[in-house]
């Protein structure tokens, strides 16, 4: 049985979403359930950090068999999850073990009235009608998280997909046929006018070329990264730029490539062509490299030197 | 030990393709392709563009024709609604002349029984205009009407909606006044009716524990979920909203039947919330989204001109997609309008009615010259406007213009300017004629330019046009002002009818071929 630090695992209740009971930390997340005064907690560990955490709320090693220990005036309750990485939707794309965000998004995604609780955006609350039929929240109970786990956990959970409807087989096709007749060209800009619905992630995830190395996502602006949902684990991988340095986005784009992967560098601070997201750009000049921008209509896209600043950095 | 950069470049194969940049949205390409133009980088670099336009009504016409891949997508059915004082009385209600057909006034009075006798037009079972039975009508009529087509559809599967879900498009932008709108009245208002209440504005966002607009879909999803009891809430939910900033943001919520508008103005994006396909609150399939406009200000027959317009945009974008649109071409038969006249139902408008308004070019100019916005930003562009060559002297154009810059309200209601006098209304009309005129004239001149380039819109073959020395020049002494400039009118919101102008613009493009 694989310890945590100074925890060991095998004396708390364990709850297990996996194929095997033991704890594999290559193949299953590691989280926990921990009870707060004013709602539950689901926090994940990759290590040692789960431990401060919960040292921090005063449940520290124990040896009840419930697993249940005063501390202060305060019973605290905690359970551990082993869950398949397989069955959290976007764990494969995590660097650094936060399983319990993804398990949220899911429980959000299951139940659109479950949210973060407003007063500890720790725990999670749900919104649901009083007699009066007006909406109060109240905090998720300890039973009702367990509930959603076992429902989501169970079986795996799949979005369902679309194959390419007829049209955007054509956009796809069309893409990559002006692209082979346009290889003298310096750069190639597609422009496409697409109605509401049509699935233009879709087209734009469907429509970057095999030999494409890397692809700089511009649409987070105003817009969100709703592209990923059609990425294919085994091929692309996501590296998120907001709140990081030029170094941080640069080695979590050369961990990508190192592994043979299609690096998505999603952009989404750009005030002006000398931000250093679009400096970026100049180090992939001698490199096949696509370039998205969904939801072009913001003002944004209207300022030349913006559109100066992206264009002078990709052409070679 | 290398450097990131160093790293980077061992690891990046030679590029073998030139750098792909590949942009998308709706209809404001046109915005992004007129900021890339102004660059001259394509002056500089050899940089090869590809457009391309799907538009709904191509969509829905493939539908039609029985291509299974595109079976999810929802017919967009629009309809323009009108009322009158006996359609109240019916109801047992009075509406006060002064704010009868000007739904913004009925709104910002805050009085609650013209609020409420204008919502119950649409809540109230007893009118012909009730929206649950209004829904259930147009969605029989579609289907009777492709009864014929490839698609098999089954009015049971669709039909007899009995909870459906409202976007509610209010004509107030403050949340200040919404939120007492809230509690004052629709509240209360709505649950009497059997219809959950929620209302979407960045603050209700937040307060809720959402982020923000990033969120809004998730809120949506969220309230729609909250909210669906059939014992509380037997008729539906209804989502209330101000003129806002997120109403740009996408959403997804398939539980929305019908959007409301209310407003005198239109956002694509927003106007789009119910075509979402996918669940809905009865358990029923989905086969419409339906977009009433009812937010009329002027007094006769405007749904007449809405209709009139809504069409002209449809062929535009028909005339993207596909430059063998023909005004009278088979896309017609895609098209899926309802009008509403005072007391009675609503009916379809059929294919030779369509067809007759929108063949009768005569009356696109007679619904554009009568159709001035004399709050419009357009006449503070005095520099430009007193540049045009127009039948009146240059002088005179510039006080006239000076004079409605001055008078132009748009400073907000906070500070209103006084208003035209009747007399200086007049000439202002007048001289609005005379600029269409002189602008709708020069596209005579360019339709062979436009025809030659594949070009649909004036505002394309301009942008093209100031690249072209020679017709520049050409331009600048004809009509007095430059590509650039005309462009910069076309671009003023709600100011002049670039979508009957372009449809005059495809009119003559077509004879030309």
């Amino acid at each position: 049985m694989q310890s945590v630090k100074n925890r060991i695992i095998s004396h708390t209740p364990i709850r297990t979403y996996t194929d095997e009971l033991e704890w594999h930390p290559d193949k299953h997340a590691l989280c926990y359930l921990l009870e707060l005064d004013n709602g539950e907690k689901c926090g994940s560990s990759g290590g040692q950090n789960n431990a401060k955490e919960l040292g921090a709320y005063g449940c520290i090693v124990d040896t009840h068999n419930n697993y249940s220990k005063r501390s202060e005036s305060k019973d605290y309750r905690v359970k551990w999850l082993y869950i398949d990485k397989n069955k959290i939707v976007g764990a494969d794309k995590l660097k650094n073990a936060s399983y319990d965000k993804l398990v949220h998004e899911m429980i959000f995604e299951y139940d659109p009235r479950v949210k973060y609780f407003k007063h500890n955006s720790d725990a999670l609350a749900i919104d649901e009608l009083d007699a009066n039929g007006d909406i109060v929240e109240r905090p998720l109970t300890y039973n009702e998280y367990l509930n959603y786990l076992d429902t989501l956990f169970k079986d795996s959970v799949q979005n369902e997909r679309f194959p390419l409807d007829v049209r955007q087989q054509k956009m796809v096709n069309e893409r990559k046929d002006f692209l082979n007749i346009n290889k003298d060209a310096d750069m190639i800009i597609n422009i496409e006018s697409n109605h509401t619905r049509a699935g233009k992630d879709k087209t734009n995830y469907k429509g970057i070329n095999s030999d494409t190395q890397v692809i700089f996502d511009f649409s987070g602006y105003f817009a969100t990264f709703q592209i990923t949902s059609e990425f294919d684990s085994n091929v692309d991988v996501e590296v998120v730029t907001r709140g990081k340095t030029k170094e941080e986005i640069l080695q979590d784009t050369i961990d990508a490539l190192v592994q043979g992967k299609r690096p998505w560098l999603m952009i989404s601070t750009y005030n002006n062509e000398e931000s250093d997201r679009i400096q970026l750009l100049s180090l992939f000049k001698n490199a096949n490299i696509e370039i998205i921008i969904d939801e072009v209509d913001y003002q944004v896209w209207k300022q030349t030197e913006l559109l100066e600043g992206i264009v002078t950095n990709v052409i070679a | 030990m290398l450097s990131l950069e160093s790293q980077l470049q061992t690891l990046l194969k030679p590029r073998t393709n030139p750098p792909v940049m590949s942009v998308t949205t709706g209809t404001g390409v046109d915005k992004f392709v007129h900021a890339f133009n102004t660059t001259g980088l394509h002056g500089k670099y050899n940089i090869a563009v590809r457009r391309q336009w799907h538009t709904q009504l191509g969509t829905e016409l493939l539908k039609l024709s029985g291509e299974p891949s595109v079976q999810r997508f929802l017919h967009s059915v629009r309809m323009f609604a009108d009322w009158n004082a006996d359609d109240f009385a019916i109801l047992g209600k009075e509406l006060s002349p002064n704010l009868m057909n000007d739904t913004d006034k009925i709104w910002m009075s805050m009085d609650r029984d013209s609020i409420t006798s204008q919502l119950d037009l649409f809540f109230d079972p007893n009118s012909s205009l009730y929206l649950i039975d209004v829904l259930n009508g147009a969605i029989t009529d579609v289907v009777n009407k492709y009864k014929n087509e490839p698609v098999g559809y089954n009015l049971a599967d669709y039909n007899d909606r009995k909870r459906i879900g409202v976007w509610l498009q209010l004509p107030v932008s403050d949340t200040n006044t919404v939120n007492r709108l809230e509690t004052e009245i629709l509240r209360d208002y709505f649950k009497s009716r059997g219809f959950g209440l929620m209302v979407v504005h960045a603050e209700e966002l937040r307060e809720a524990g959402f982020d923000g607009k990033s969120d809004l879909n998730k809120f949506i999803n969220s309230r729609f979920t909250v909210l669906d009891n059939v014992e509380i809430y037997p008729n539906g939910i209804v989502a209330v909203h101000p003129n806002w900033g997120y109403a740009a943001r996408s959403m997804t919520e398939s539980r929305l039947d019908v959007a409301l508008n209310l407003r005198n103005s239109v956002n694509t994006q927003d106007d789009d919330r119910v075509m979402s396909n996918g669940k809905t609150l009865d358990g029923k399939k989905k086969l419409i989204g339906l977009k009433i406009e009812a937010g009329f200000k002027r007094n006769s027959a405007d749904w007449e001109y809405r209709q009139s317009e809504y069409l002209r945009q449809l062929f535009n974008e028909q005339r993207n997609e596909n430059k063998e649109t023909t005004p009278l071409g088979p896309w017609l038969r895609g098209v899926n309008i309802f009008k509403r006249v005072p007391q009675t139902t609503p009916t379809l408008v059929t294919e030779q009615e369509l067809g007759n308004d929108i063949s009768d070019s005569d009356r696109v100019f007679q619904d554009v010259i009568t159709r001035v916005n004399l709050n419009s930003t357009l006449w503070t562009m005095t520099d430009i406007l007193s540049k045009l060559h127009i039948v009146r002297g240059n002088n005179k154009m510039s006080k006239l213009v000076d004079k409605v810059k001055k008078r132009v309200n748009n400073g907000g209601p906070k500070n209103p300017k006084p208003p035209l006098t009747k007399s200086e209304e007049q000439k202002i009309k007048e001289l609005y004629v005379q600029i269409l005129q002189s602008l709708i004239g020069f596209t005579v001149r360019m339709k062979g330019y436009a025809a030659s380039r594949g070009y649909t819109s004036i505002e394309q073959t301009l942008q093209d046009i100031k690249n072209s020395q020679v017709f520049e020049t050409q331009m600048k002494k004809t009509l007095g002002i430059s590509a650039e400039e005309y462009i910069m009118l076309l671009q003023v919101e709600d100011g002049l009818p670039v979508n009957d102008m372009d449809f005059m613009f495809n009119a003559m493009i077509a004879e030309t071929n």
